[in-house]
């Protein structure tokens, strides 16, 4: 019996992606594309006459701005933004960067499939001397968290997306749920994955194969135990929606150049 | 030695600004000057290097987003925000809505002296013939507003005896704490915390209009007394108009 819905948003375009390089914690903004995707979002649930009480995103300021940006065009800036690491995409340890043809030519083809599709093997992780590593160490932000900043993860496996999300689901936007409220959590592609496989039930080799398009609001409706009780929706246009997830599609399958 | 540095920011022209129209509780939207305006305080405190952690604002849309232009600026979005009813601008009750030449029209010139001159008289109510009762008045976000709390209009004493509580209460403590604070708001909630921190006058605060879009800093003592008058941040040009224009206030004739 569905009891309450709740709102799954994968934020649109970062600068990165056109890149196909692992984000992960890089701190981007979106790229024009993005934007307009998140407004685009954002008009389709207003023309829906969709009402948020509240908020959740990464502490990513690409999931900010994709909040900000729906809320805008929805005109329900008021509506509290509560922002978590533990809403962060999944860290991609010593891959972050690296672009998907690299990747493999550094690591090597099945290395980098089984790193991507398996839910619990773990990428190397991010050591000091990587690029990026006081760029994302060193910000503030890290220094904020429920989690001294010397016990942040270094690398993560989906599972240990999953690990550390949950306890921020149950404790902090379940009451929020239960309370009657509706809920959109604007995130990123894996942790929005995380989440699904634990509200639908996905097992750890279906998983593998679920992807959400970006920029597509997915309406999930839930039970008095919050598990789904139908398939997730993607809101809006049909024809948008497929395009959206054939892009996605296509950015898995980058041939790595020879 | 400053135990405390506070920043308030006043948000820019509005939609309304633009009309001259009386807008309160009225949900109006930046003008495309006002976003300038929030942009180019955003860059002052990144000039500056401002960090801050912890922000305040309104519920109203005007206030927020300015917020959002700094925060974006300064690369400083991940930071929490609060937002509150009790940071909202005064509500004007039955002049929301009406331009000057209007307000003129239908009050008489001499009423509205009364009311601009007056710290504690209200304007008329906003009743439910209004034309903009259903949008302000209903609105979801004032939902769980007791009656009590609810305003069909306000004089500015009204508005700073809510917006202090949830300065004492709210913001205060955070302070205390040592977290560095920004507040984005409008004219009269805004000068609620300045009257409050200044020990100023009635006569006074009604004289002071607050600069818009510029950044506006307090030093202040572990008792949260300001060790000295309130700075702007930006350029020298823009700075040097802004302490002009407030100094230029208490003595303009009205």
């Amino acid at each position: 019996m569905s009891r309450y819905k709740l709102f799954l948003l994968r934020h649109g375009e970062g600068a990165w992606n056109k890149e196909n390089r692992f984000c992960s914690w890089v701190d981007q903004k979106l790229s024009d594309d993005g934007v307009k995707e998140a407004h685009d979002c954002g008009k389709l649930l207003r023309e829906q006459g969709y009402k948020f009480d509240i908020v959740f995103t990464s502490i990513l300021s690409r999931s900010i701005q994709t909040a900000w940006l729906v809320l805008e065009a929805m005109g329900q800036e008021w509506v509290p933004v509560v922002k978590s690491w533990r809403l962060n995409e999944r860290h991609y340890g010593a891959l972050i960067g690296l672009n998907r043809a690299e990747m493999a030519s550094v690591h090597g083809e099945e290395k980098v499939k089984l790193w991507r599709r398996s839910y619990d093997v773990t990428p190397p992780p991010i050591d000091v001397d990587h690029p990026y590593f006081r760029e994302i160490y060193n910000d503030r932000r890290y220094s904020t968290c429920d989690v001294p900043v010397e016990n942040l993860p270094r690398a993560e496996s989906l599972k240990e997306v999953l690990d550390r999300l949950l306890p921020y689901w149950n404790n902090t936007v379940v009451p929020e749920i239960k309370e009657g409220r509706t809920v959109l959590i604007s995130a990123h592609g894996n942790s929005c994955r995380a989440l699904l496989k634990h509200l639908e039930g996905i097992s750890n080799e279906d998983i593998a194969g679920v992807t959400l398009p970006t920029g597509i609001p997915v309406l999930l409706e839930l039970d008095e135990n919050l598990r789904s009780v139908k398939p997730r929706q993607l809101l809006g246009d049909q024809a948008k929606i497929q395009a959206a997830i054939k892009k996605v599609e296509d950015q898995g399958k980058a041939k790595p150049s020879v | 030695m400053a135990a405390y540095k506070l920043v308030l920011i006043r948000h820019g022209e509005s939609c309304w600004n633009q009309e001259n129209r009386f807008c309160g509780w009225f949900d109006a939207d930046l003008s495309k000057t006002g976003e300038q305006e929030a942009k180019r305080g955003g860059q002052a405190l990144k000039d500056a290097g401002y960090e801050f952690d912890v922000c305040y604002t309104s519920v109203l849309k005007r206030a927020i987003r300015t917020l959002w232009f700094v925060l974006d600026s300064i690369d400083q979005m991940w930071v929490p925000v609060h937002r509150s009813w009790r940071l909202n601008e005064r509500h004007y009750g039955g002049l929301t809505g009406l331009n000057k030449a209007e307000t003129a029209a239908k009050h008489g010139e001499a009423q509205v002296k009364i009311w601009r001159r007056s710290f504690d008289i209200p304007p008329p109510s906003m009743d439910e013939e209004h034309d903009f009762y259903q949008s302000i008045s209903k609105d979801r976000r004032y939902g769980d507003l007791t009656e009590d709390q609810l305003p069909s209009c306000e004089s500015l004493k009204d508005t700073i005896a809510r917006a202090l509580p949830y300065w004492n209460e709210e913001i205060v403590p955070q302070i205390k704490e040592g977290k560095r604070v920004l507040i984005a708001a409008h004219g009269n909630s805004l000068r609620g915390i300045v009257k409050h921190l200044e020990g100023m006058s009635e006569e006074a605060i009604m004289e002071l209009n607050l600069p818009t879009g510029i950044p506006i800093v307090y030093e202040l003592d572990k008792n949260l007394k300001p060790l000295g008058p309130m700075q702007f941040l930006g350029d020298e040009e823009t700075v040097k108009k802004a302490m002009e224009a407030v100094a230029a206030q208490g003595k303009a004739k009205k």
